[in-house]
């Protein structure tokens, strides 16, 4: 008997037997198939609203939010409360613990096969049906000190313009989600994103970075002091940043850089890796002392200085 | 007396009298390469693209089959019957994954080795061609 003999009388085995299965089961089952699916609906009735509002808000010089699978809305408001809305089941459960003016809100981790296979069908399940699962932060907008926020396959994002003015850090990572926000302003800005899109408008900070590995980075109107956007395999766009010292760094992603200025105010470092392609090169002398390093590699990247147009 | 033959030796009633000479053949062929080259080139590249299509979704079927049927084994506690359907639909799924992946595969072995056959049958034949006007080239 020939291997593919063997394979094809394996399959045909597997077939009849699963289909035998199958029948006894819907035979048993009284001919019904509405209720194979008993799984949502068992998600759904056990997943419930929690809320948690900080004891001391304005001793907060911390907020950091680690979780997975699902989107985290950051939300201001003029009150000084801090509240979070968060949803729990019997699998799904957080960990918050507030001392020292440090907030800590954490996912607890599952058993390795719960984690990675029943969470992971739940969460499906919870986004095929449109049955919320997220976190939603809401605090004042007066809020100055850090806010860290990390999930995987959600969206981290502050809806409202104006949200913040003078935060001291933002430090917000996703592996499939997208990170939005815009008319913001602080110090630092770390967004980090591995497959999904990062888009910011209009925002004002000391300390800007950008990092993505798969994803897509819109960026406009970016003011900062340090901007750096470091990319491999991604598509950025960055257009009219204000910055003194600018670092771009990609390996094979395309990036369109438009800066809001002129060309001699620039010190200009570059650097091409095997096919890379870039349309200036170093300069030095410049009159504003400022700063512009690219670093490109096998990929193509334009920088143009929207005042010299 | 051999069919064909005349005491004088010549062939009067040749059997392949209507078969284009060999250089007309050679030329022939190279002239409707730009016909068959791709046509071949076409069938190669579709088949080796149905080839990875249809694997990678068995291979992504039969792991979703299995990531399912272990899922539901473990809701058989709580929901026995409506489990024990998915369980069987998981097993009928792997079933047609197994059978699809060696189908294809021995398709496309199957096709590769028809090409590779004409190829040499069509090259024997002119190589025969060639030989038997040499003979005849001599002989005349």
């Amino acid at each position: 008997m020939t291997r593919t003999v063997k394979a094809l009388l394996s399959g045909a085995v597997l077939c009849v037997l699963g289909f035998a299965v199958a029948f006894l089961g819907y035979y048993m089952n009284g001919y019904r198939t509405d209720n194979i699916l008993i799984m949502a609906d068992t998600a759904d009735a056990t997943l419930f609203q929690k809320t948690y509002s900080s004891s001391d808000p304005d001793a907060l010089t911390l907020i950091s939010i680690t979780t997975k699978r699902m989107p985290v809305t950051v939300m201001t408001h003029e009150g000084p409360d801090i509240t979070v809305e968060y949803y729990e089941s019997e699998e799904q459960t957080f960990l918050i613990t507030e001392e020292r003016g440090k907030l800590f809100i954490k996912r607890n981790d599952l058993k390795l096969f719960d984690e990675y296979v029943t969470s992971a069908i739940n969460a499906w399940f919870f986004r095929l049906k449109g049955i919320p699962n997220e976190i939603i932060i809401y605090m004042p907008s007066s809020y100055d000190q850090e806010l860290i926020i990390s999930t995987s396959s959600g969206d981290i994002s502050i809806p409202e313009p104006l949200a913040f003015s003078g935060i001291k850090k933002i430090d917000f990572k996703t592996v499939n989600g997208d990170i939005s926000m815009q008319s913001l302003s602080g110090n630092i800005a770390n967004l980090k994103t591995s497959k999904g899109v990062i888009a910011c408008n209009d925002m004002k900070f000391n300390n800007f970075t950008v990092i993505s590995t798969k994803g897509t980075i819109t960026l406009n109107y970016i003011d900062a002091n340090v901007l750096e956007i470091r990319t491999a395999d991604s598509i950025t766009q960055a257009v009219n940043i204000q910055a003194d010292d600018i670092t771009v760094e990609t390996t094979d992603g395309s990036i369109r850089l438009d800066i809001l200025g002129y060309m001699v105010e620039y010190d200009i470092t570059t650097s091409c890796k095997g096919d890379g392609v870039l349309n200036i090169s170093d300069q030095t002398g410049s009159d504003e002392a400022k700063d512009l390093t690219v670093f490109v590699e096998d990929t193509k990247a334009t920088v143009t200085f929207s005042l010299d147009k | 007396m051999v069919d064909g033959k005349t005491l004088l030796g010549y062939d009067d009633k040749p059997k392949k009298a209507k078969d284009i000479p060999y250089r007309q053949l050679i030329l022939l062929v190279s002239c409707t390469s730009i016909l068959w080259v791709p046509l071949i080139l076409g069938i190669i590249i579709v088949a080796c693209v149905l080839f990875t299509v249809l694997v990678l979704t068995s291979v992504a079927l039969g792991f979703a089959a299995v990531t399912l049927l272990v899922y539901s084994v473990f809701l058989i506690p709580g929901d026995m019957w409506p489990s024990i359907i998915k369980i069987g639909a998981s097993v009928f799924a792997c079933g047609i994954s197994v059978l699809i992946v060696t189908g294809v595969t021995k398709g496309l072995s199957l096709l590769f080795r028809t090409i590779s056959r004409s190829y040499h049958k069509f090259s024997r034949y002119i190589q025969t061609r060639k030989l038997e006007e040499t003979l005849n080239d001599q002989n005349s």
